[in-house]
């Protein structure tokens, strides 16, 4: 039970890890349009233009800056707060997002106590910068800015690292890619446009290889200027990153999980090698006592998986409520949905049955004899001499 | 007798190797994951000294407007420092109110805001490039020499407007800056300072502000960002690990106890030869401190390996990061020491019920 605890527990938490550079950026029909360098910013009738497309549902113009607020680190997103509200779909539950505003992602404010009227310094990301705003609402939304601060894009200049009318992306919500593809293709700008799996570079040569991209990030003395210009990238590189460490703690954790289920029911089925040594005596076959054990099997997994798969549940959401796992200012909350709650279960059962019936077929081959008087059939008997001397 | 004991606490067969790849799996777990956020904390590390950092500021509170710290503390301050007075003001220009915010003031000796903050004249007055918008926006022009009234409920003061400060100056482009022999009502207060800024190199008077009481924060925020938000990563990592050990140690216990199972026989022979339940007890101790060896040395090194081979193969699946598994202290020994702890707590109990059933079950037969 324990171990399908710690199975249900962990893996919604590592998913939503594991998605948390993609749920920044995007989200269902959101692509990201972005420079390629700080050398071609994305200009600002690229933005209009983008806004006069009647397929676009919705377009957020944006920029980040990473900031510490009373000692915590905090994403500050510079917004144009109603499209920006269109894309993420949440809302400013108190306050307002008029005029020169600063919102308070909702967990942020209750986690770092923050209230409507509080003065909040704001410095800048790549630069020495002061600013201090007054927090003019609270923002809730499912996904990221619920821990961010978000201010208006003209008070973000000082703060990140654009400047004046810089953009650092660009979201747009459409559900014709195609079409949006096609239409940054014929506006000449050279940017770099993400579905969130996979960037490519449009009206540029610039073919800026992922792996390149690594070697530059770690010496950037090979690449010059250059080799930290790739923003973009490197905003790929950093969600990869956690991807992969995610990845590592998912493959190591399913290795720890099943060898602790080998070796709790290696500890049940030797436990219950005297009866099988005593039904052994009075005539069962082995196939007989695979089936018996195949039940009991069934009996004890069924409600050792659900009470583990509600405990791991109870855990993660508790984890999640008291905001425990905080990942770069984000708190990271469990996502679970039916399928993967069905999933756990199936694989957990499946788990326990098949390792344990394989645990019976190792033991299975011992004399009944042995079986009760719980010695292994496999080693031979052996003279006093003998065991001395091995 | 003492070769008998440590005969079969070591001996080792097929059942033994299963338990050491038990182990070696626990600590592959905790080896891999550790490293794989040392890899992590060592990226972001490498992203952070990209970075130039600013300066300090140091304040009473998290408020500019409320901080007023005591003039006293100056003393405390042996390297560079720039003094700064804040008050928040009403900006007037031709009998327009453009807006309401900061008027700066700095002791700027160091230099460190900007060197051409010296110039700056009592009567003259920098304007932030978005407050000069919102006023241009209002038909007002802006030339040298204009007169901008800083109104505040104490009075006010009229200055000349000199400059802009342009967006990537120093302070907020919606503040204006004032000399330090500004007339009152703004004068500075010989009393105290509202902010002082401290280079980052200056770690001693630093860490005496901070013990002073004084709030601190790095004017450049992303190397502050990411050395905090590492230790967010190394904070969830513990929880992480706290819940796998109690696996680790039932998992340990477990395998400890199948062990001692099918050594029954080990156990009657040597009651035959007149061994005592405290030997018996030894020899499963030591059993579970050579086994919690093993299995933590195979584990670190899988942990190595399995994560090594992870991230080196992931660019392949168009996975490219700067994850590189680090081997740091905390990520060989602590896994290491805990596989040996918990494999002893879980093997002792053991080793002990199986010492103590032989007292019970009486003289062999």
């Amino acid at each position: 039970m324990l171990c399908i605890a710690l199975l249900s527990g962990s893996i919604p938490l590592l998913l939503a890890i594991g998605s948390l550079p993609q749920q920044e950026f995007y989200g269902e029909n959101v692509y990201v349009v972005s420079q390629i360098t700080n050398d071609e910013p994305l200009p600002p009738e690229l933005l209009e233009d983008l806004r006069n497309q009647t397929w676009i549902d919705a377009i957020s113009p944006e920029t980040y800056a990473f900031c510490v607020v009373k000692g915590e680190p905090v994403v500050v997103r510079g917004i144009d707060s109603e499209g920006f509200i269109a894309i993420d779909r949440g809302e400013v539950t108190s306050g307002s997002a008029d005029g020169v505003f600063l919102l308070a992602g909702e967990r942020l404010s209750s986690r770092l106590d923050i209230d409507l009227g509080d003065r909040i310094i704001l410095t800048g990301s790549t630069h020495p910068y002061l600013e201090e705003m007054e927090v003019t609402g609270i923002y809730e939304s499912s996904g990221p800015p619920n821990d961010e601060i978000l201010i208006p894009l003209n008070r973000s200049w000082g703060i990140s690292p654009v400047g004046k009318d810089g953009l650092l992306a660009i979201r747009v919500r459409t559900d014709d890619y195609d079409t949006l593809k096609d239409h940054l293709n014929g506006t000449g700008v050279p940017l770099v446009l993400g579905d969130g799996t996979k960037s490519v570079v449009l009206n540029s040569d610039e073919r800026f290889d992922a792996r390149l991209a690594t070697l530059l990030f770690q010496h950037p003395e090979l690449g010059g200027e250059r080799g930290v210009a790739h923003t973009s990238v490197f905003v790929q590189q950093a969600g990869n990153s956690v991807q992969i460490v995610v990845w590592g703690f998912l493959v190591l954790n399913s290795a720890l999980i099943t060898f602790g289920i080998v070796a709790v029911l290696a500890k049940a089925v030797v436990e219950k090698r005297r009866d099988f040594g005593v039904l052994s005596a009075i005539g069962a076959n082995r196939a007989q006592m695979a089936r018996m054990l195949l039940r009991d099997l069934v009996i004890l997994s069924v409600p050792a998986v659900l009470a583990g798969i509600l405990l791991g549940y109870l855990l993660a959401t508790a984890l999640g409520a008291g905001d425990v796992i905080i990942l770069f200012g984000h708190s990271i909350q469990p996502s679970y949905d039916l399928v993967l709650l069905v999933q756990l279960a199936v694989a957990g059962l499946v788990l326990s049955i098949v390792l344990g019936t394989v645990i019976y077929h190792l033991i299975s081959g011992e004399r009944p004899v042995e079986m009760m008087r719980g010695v292994a059939a496999r080693e031979e008997r052996k003279t006093l001499e003998e065991v001395l001397s091995d | 007798m003492r070769d008998v004991f440590l005969k079969m606490a070591t001996r080792t067969n097929w059942r033994t190797l299963v338990t050491v790849i038990g182990i070696a799996a626990c600590v592959m777990y905790m080896a891999g994951t550790t490293a794989m956020v040392e890899g992590l904390d060592s990226g972001t590390d490498a992203l952070a000294a990209r970075v130039q950092e600013g300066p300090y500021i140091a304040l009473e509170g998290s408020s500019l407007a409320d901080s007023m710290v005591p003039i006293s503390v100056l003393d405390l301050i042996e390297g560079n420092r720039t003094l700064c007075w804040a008050s928040w003001v009403d900006v007037e220009i031709q009998s327009v109110h453009v807006g309401s915010t900061y008027a700066i003031a700095c002791n700027d000796t160091s230099g460190m805001v900007t060197p051409d903050l010296a110039p700056l004249s009592g009567s003259s007055l920098w304007m932030g490039a978005r407050l000069k918008d919102d006023a241009e926006r209002m038909n007002i022009t802006l030339s040298s020499g204009t007169e901008v009234v800083l109104d505040t409920a104490q009075g006010n003061v009229t200055l000349e407007y000199e400059r802009t400060l342009n967006y990537g100056a120093f302070f907020s482009t919606d503040w204006v800056l004032v000399s330090e022999d500004v007339p009152p009502p703004i004068a500075p207060s010989v009393d105290s300072v509202s902010f002082i800024l401290i280079p980052k190199e200056s770690t001693e008077d630093l860490e005496r502000l901070r013990e002073e009481g004084l709030t601190l924060i790095p004017m450049t925020g992303t190397v502050a960002f990411f050395k905090g938000g590492i230790e967010q990563v190394q904070s969830s990592l513990y929880v992480v690990s706290l819940s796998t050990s109690v696996v680790i140690a039932v998992l340990v216990a477990s395998l400890m106890s199948v062990e001692v199972h099918y050594r029954r026989n080990d156990i009657e022979v040597l009651r035959q030869i007149g061994g005592s339940p405290s030997l018996i007890a030894g020899i499963f101790t030591l059993q579970t401190f050579y086994v919690s060896v093993f299995g933590g040395l195979l584990g670190v090194t899988l942990g190595y390996v399995v994560t090594n081979f992870i991230t080196s193969f992931a660019p392949l699946m168009g996975y490219a990061s700067f994850v590189v598994p680090q081997a740091t202290l905390s990520s060989t020994l602590l896994p290491f020491i805990l596989a040996l702890v918990f494999g002893i707590i879980g093997g002792l109990p053991v080793a002990v019920l199986a010492s103590r059933k032989l007292k019970k079950e009486g003289p062999p037969r």
